[in-house]
């Protein structure tokens, strides 16, 4: 049965993972052609850290937006025949949103992939000073804890809210936002500062959003 | 004429007089008005900077009035009373006991002179809420304060730290032969981050000299070390192929009206060498290939290695006439130079490769977050 959904799966976002991947293929060169290529000495340690300085934000938004298409376009086409076919297999909910959850997951590994055999290619073509290291595996590994969680997250809100779930999201943004506001003008700035280190330190949620996000270090 | 006319005369003549004097006399009291008006606001200003002054002055009293005063190792800090101060007071004891005393250990009653008497103060944020997380620690010194914040309940490690740190600012002060070299601010509490830093700098100069360094050769870390003068200070930081990089880095800082410079980049942009090197050399700083920070580290990391005798012999090197700053530590810590340097580098190079954090962690918490969020997916099932 995970054959058959991991099937209906990759024929729903085929074009979302398709483009995700053309893209995080191209992402290090791209990278590289916009950054270095205006830099006159473009083989100097400098200048490849520069080169290469907006591969972490290319990835971070490829990873949020094609994370939560990747989680919620299944959802609106389960929804569209208002869950119908879930409920009639003879399988429990747990069982059948788990081997949802693991199939989008599963797709979500091939961008990955494509990340790391366009940085090996693209680091290919340039020669990188001994001072210097590429970190090519590392980078795909942290794009694709990014874009699991990233995953997980829509994954979750979708299957909870259901078609509220963009509500939801923005009275939680807003939310925090006004919450946030309002403790800065408390004096308890604090509070939000140490909510934000949780988020963002490991072993928080967002820990792989905020680490280093580099191809190419000392 | 008739004597009609000679009084209709002598009246319009009156008329001319009395409506001149208005005239005149209008502009003339504005004008001392005015001039009362400001001498006015003059006296107001000069009541109010007062009142304000001796508002500071009283509030000032008032606080102090209120205050504590921990002493401890020959410092004083003024601490404002709060919740729980009778065990912080004891731990902000503990901690200027320990940096004070560390102090003493490394150089003797000399390193005295690094550490200012005057009052300290410890004081919280306007935000009484705010304050139960963090209070200020501040050196009294005017000039030269440094401060920190520290994190309540107060840990003495980080007191000490902030007295080693206190003591950093003040070095060249002790030790002129350092002074342009080491900056003012030397680490004397050695955070991991200035090695970093350091490494980071090394690895990523136009210098190939400064990166051969970080690859472990150390007569080029010696080069780079080196505090030389006059146009041989290139050549010695430098190698010939670096010259179009550092002229092209910086080329940033010619004015648009700086013709000569300008032929010479497009003339080094077109491939000409002796051109790159012209332009480099023109540049009137031109150009330390580590910043203050890695030299400082340096200084710090020799000096955490020296005795107290050391620190003597050091403050008694003449400021004048001493470019080489490594023969002199070398000379003062009895070190040899080849091990200073290299102590230094395998540092360096160690905190950097111990500040990157592992992947496993990462992965661990990702699959965590995954399955929490996984089983609130499957919560609510669909009716």
């Amino acid at each position: 049965m995970f054959r058959q959904i991991l099937f209906t799966q990759l024929r729903w976002t085929r074009t979302m993972i398709a483009a995700m991947a053309v893209l995080t293929f191209l992402t290090p060169a791209m990278a590289w052609w916009l950054g270095a290529t205006r830099v006159l000495n473009p083989l100097s340690p400098r200048a490849i850290m520069a080169g290469f300085q907006s591969v972490s934000m290319i990835l971070i938004i490829t990873s949020l937006l094609g994370a939560f298409l990747v989680a919620a376009y299944p959802w609106t086409q389960d929804a569209a025949a208002k869950h119908v076919l879930p409920l009639s297999l003879p399988v429990t909910w747990r069982h059948y949103v788990a081997m949802r959850f693991g199939a989008g997951a599963l797709t979500l590994v091939l961008p990955a992939l494509t990340l790391w055999l366009g940085s090996v290619a693209t680091l290919a073509l340039i020669e990188i000073p001994s001072t210097l290291r590429a970190y090519p595996g590392t980078l795909a590994l942290r794009f694709l804890l990014a874009t699991l969680m990233a995953y997980s997250g829509t994954f979750a809100l979708q299957y909870i809210a259901g078609r509220r779930s963009a509500i939801v999201m923005l009275v939680v943004l807003l939310g925090g936002l006004v919450l946030g506001l309002v403790l800065q003008f408390a004096g308890l700035n604090f509070i939000v500062e140490r909510f934000f280190e949780f988020l963002t330190t490991s072993p928080g949620p967002l820990a792989v959003f905020a680490a280093d996000w580099k191809l190419v270090d000392v | 004429m008739s004597e009609r006319a000679r009084v209709l005369r002598r009246r319009l003549c009156a008329c001319a007089l009395v409506a001149g004097g208005l005239g005149v006399a209008g502009p003339v009291r504005a004008q001392s008005d005015l001039e009362a008006l400001k001498a006015r606001a003059e006296t107001a200003k000069v009541r109010s900077a007062a009142a304000t002054a001796a508002y500071r002055t009283a509030s000032a009293r008032a606080r102090m009035a209120r205050s504590d005063t921990v002493r401890a190792a020959g410092l004083e800090v003024i601490v404002v009373p709060r919740l729980g101060s009778a065990l912080e007071n004891a731990r902000l004891a503990d901690g200027l006991e320990r940096g004070r005393s560390l102090l003493r250990q490394r150089w003797g009653s000399a390193a005295d002179v690094l550490v200012d008497t005057t009052s300290w103060r410890l004081v919280g944020s306007q935000w009484r809420l705010a304050s139960l997380q963090a209070l200020t620690l501040a050196s009294g010194q005017a000039g030269r304060r440094t401060s920190i914040e520290v994190r309540r309940p107060i840990d003495p490690a980080r007191v000490e730290r902030f007295v080693l740190r206190h003591a950093g600012t003040n070095i060249t002060r002790a030790i002129p032969a350092l002074e342009g070299f080491a900056g003012t601010d030397l680490p004397l509490d050695e955070p991991p981050e200035t090695y970093e830093t350091a490494a980071r700098e090394l690895a990523l100069s136009w210098s190939s000299p400064a990166r051969r360094c970080y690859a472990g050769s150390i007569p080029d870390c010696r080069r780079i070390l080196t505090r030389a003068h006059g146009q041989s200070r290139l050549d010695i930081w430098y190698d010939p192929a670096d010259h179009r990089a550092v002229a092209t880095a910086h080329a940033g800082d010619i004015v648009p009206t700086d013709t000569v410079r300008h032929r010479l980049r497009k003339r080094c942009n077109d491939g000409e060498d002796a051109a790159c090197t012209a332009l480099m050399r023109s540049f009137p700083e031109a150009r330390f290939p580590l910043s203050t920070n890695p030299r400082a580290t340096f200084v710090s990391h020799a000096l955490a290695r020296s005795d107290s005798a050391a620190f003597s012999r050091l403050r008694a090197a003449p400021a004048e006439g001493t470019p080489d700053v490594v023969a002199l530590l070398s000379g003062a810590t009895g070190i040899s130079e080849d091990s200073l340097i290299a102590g230094w580098r395998d540092r360096a190079h160690d905190t950097l490769s111990r500040s990157r954090p592992p992947a496993l962690p990462l992965v661990a918490g990702t699959a965590v977050w995954g399955l929490i969020l996984f089983g609130i997916s499957t919560r609510r099932r669909p009716s």
